[in-house]
């Protein structure tokens, strides 16, 4: 017999041993144990059992013992992702006899099952039964734990992406600046490496391995790591701005701080490649242009922006005729008085007077926040403390209706232009980003499909009488004030019906 | 029929591909998995390759029959479990089949409980 396949003998019990890799067939097994067990009994269910499931062990195949064919037998199965060994009995022959507990722990053994992993009280279990109808779950393997991604801790909790910077502000003590302005060579955040995970062993004795966490961090221009890889240090004063999804990437935008918005002039025509910071009033006749993030310390007042970041408003953006305000990110502000705004996300935090909102994602006026009068329309959702004013000014609120998407389309293909031309010689640095960021926004133009009609949803604290709301093509004009309401959209008729539901 | 918390295996030989489809549509239903094989030497590879839990084996087939087929793998294991398939007017064929060794059988046109409950009895069975 070949070195891979041998036998031996253990009291009446003859002994299968294959190699782990024994390279012989089933068939060629079943020969040999033909020819070297002439007259004995063999157990060929067993046979098949260790070819299977029994190899690098010693696995009982037959007996000397002449009534050994009609005893009692046992199996395990695993369960598909093998953490699982249930224990099945087949009952004995006419003449045969039950197993002992040691005999079936014997068995189980040579099915590889690791003694530590053995389920004691559901192998007693098991045995009580004695069913292969009704399989035990005799022992539990442990699923390897991959391991955790790699992360970035940043230092002072800044909220710059802007599914952070939201959160930040629906809490009623919202940052008094969104700009996370940073020092030439100051720890910005702490590299948490990815986990090696844990292994995990399979029900019959299986090594699993784990899959090593990812490393999604990336760091953008002018953030390097320390030596040790631990910290992500500032390679220049700026604004820390993140920019993946849960934190993963950043980069650091040049800062620029001025008093006002004459100030801004110096600036030149373009786009500014950097973050803005207005210490006073924003009050120009000119269109501000801004790859990063815009904060007004005062108010924006009849001023065009286009901010591919986010924009903050300290007070309030006054429109009152002039100066169309588009934001790629977040558009917050204390209030909005006749302004006209486009932005992914809008954010009133006190009011909103006759402006016109729309937002590609949801208008969040929380709180005691309101809506009166003018338009705000969503491709998403509409969130308001109220909904129009108790002398029932006219307040229309749109959501999912087609042709939403059209000025976003408009904004993103502008926008991608606008990081297309050449900048000023001395900021050539910034050409890489603002071609990523003309790619983002072409993207962005291309992908941006029209909302679903019907889509979405309108909540509010309070809805006055002269609030209009139109879902999809349903209309639903209120004459009276309501309670906290959320409106829906049903299908019925030709047009839909705005549903409403009072919380 | 309750179904088992593990997978099991069952090879359906048959050279009629409406009959391979029908049986791997009722035994995949109800949670087996399935390989197949149109014929004799297709099944012996197959066996050898998956030492599947069961073999279903139409009794006839061209070439290499369904008896024949269910001594090569008899031959190749011993313990194989063998299930034949046969059309009324084949008792004669059917019962050499068992006598080789083959468990259970079936008759055409099939009865999808019946089907089952012979499966599965065959499969409890060591």
């Amino acid at each position: 017999m070949a070195p891979s396949v041998t036998l031996s003998t253990e009291g009446d019990d003859v002994l299968l041993h294959l190699a782990p890799e024994a390279p012989q067939p089933l068939a060629e097994v079943v020969a040999r144990l033909r020819e070297e067990l002439p007259g004995l009994a063999v157990d060929w269910v067993a046979v098949r059992e260790a070819f299977r499931y029994g190899r690098g062990r010693p696995f009982p195949v037959a007996s000397r013992r002449p009534q050994a064919a009609l005893d009692e037998k046992v199996k395990i199965r695993f369960s598909p992702d093998e953490l699982t060994a249930y224990l099945l009995f087949y009952p004995p022959k006419p003449g045969g006899q039950r197993l002992s507990e040691a005999q079936v722990l014997a068995v189980v053994t040579a099915y590889g099952v690791p003694p530590a992993l053995l389920d004691r009280h559901a192998l007693r279990l098991a045995l009580q039964r004695r069913s292969c109808k009704e399989p035990e779950a005799v022992a539990r393997g442990r699923p390897a734990t991959d391991g955790a991604s790699a992360w970035v801790q940043w230092a002072r909790g800044w909220p710059s992406d802007p599914e952070g910077f939201v959160a930040a502000l629906q809490v009623e003590a919202y940052p008094e600046t969104v700009v996370a302005e940073v020092r030439e060579g100051e720890t910005v955040g702490r590299r948490h490496p990815p986990g090696a995970g844990t292994p995990g062993v399979s029900a019959h004795g299986r090594h699993l391995a784990p899959r090593p966490g990812a490393d999604p961090v990336e760091l953008g221009a002018g953030l390097t790591p320390s030596p040790d890889g631990r910290l992500v240090l500032a390679g220049a004063a700026g604004h820390l701005r993140l920019t993946g999804v849960g934190g993963r990437s950043a980069r650091l935008m040049p800062l620029v701080r001025v008093r006002d918005g004459q100030e801004l002039r110096a600036l030149g025509p373009g786009i500014f490649p950097g973050s803005v910071i207005v210490e006073g009033d924003l009050e120009v006749g000119f269109p501000v242009r801004v790859l990063g993030d815009l904060e007004v310390r005062g108010s924006a007042v009849r001023t065009p922006l286009d901010v591919l970041g986010s924009l903050f408003v300290r007070d309030g953006l006054i429109g009152q005729g002039g100066g169309v305000v588009r934001v790629g990110g977040v558009a917050s502000a204390g209030f909005y008085d006749r302004a006209s705004v486009l932005a992914h996300t809008v954010h009133v935090r006190r009011y909103s007077m006759k402006s016109r909102l729309l937002a590609a994602d949801r208008v969040l006026a929380p709180g005691e926040a309101a809506l009166q009068g003018g338009q705000t329309a969503s491709l998403g959702t509409v969130e308001a403390g109220a909904l129009g004013s108790r002398n029932s000014l006219a307040t229309e609120i749109i959501v999912g209706a087609p042709g939403l998407q059209g000025p976003f389309q408009e904004a993103y293909l502008a926008w991608a232009e606008l990081a297309r031309t050449p900048v000023a010689p001395d900021r050539d640095a910034a050409e890489p980003e603002l071609l990523v960021a003309a790619g983002h926004w072409a993207r962005c133009a291309d992908t941006l499909v029209a909302p679903e009609p019907g889509s979405g949803a309108v909540r509010a604290g309070q809805v006055y009488g002269g609030v209009t709301v139109r879902i999809g093509t349903a209309v639903r004009e209120l004459d009276a004030p309501l309670g906290a309401t959320e409106f829906g959209y049903e299908r019925i008729g030709p047009r839909g019906r705005v549903s409403l539901v009072r919380k | 029929m309750s179904r088992r918390p593990f997978a099991e295996t069952i090879l359906v030989v048959d050279d009629t591909e409406f009959m391979v489809k029908l049986l791997e549509d009722i035994f995949t239903n109800e949670g087996y998995r399935v390989a197949t094989a149109r014929d004799s030497d297709q099944a012996v590879v197959r066996y050898a390759e998956l030492l599947p839990d069961l073999v279903t084996l139409d009794v006839v087939m061209p070439g290499a029959d369904g008896i024949e087929t269910l001594v090569r793998l008899r031959h190749l294991d011993p313990a194989v479990r063998a299930v034949m398939v046969s059309a009324v007017g084949l008792e004669a064929r059917v019962l050499e089949a068992i006598r080789l060794g083959a468990r259970n059988y079936l008759l055409k046109p099939f009865d999808r409980d019946k089907v089952l409950d012979t499966v599965r009895r065959c499969l409890d069975e060591y």
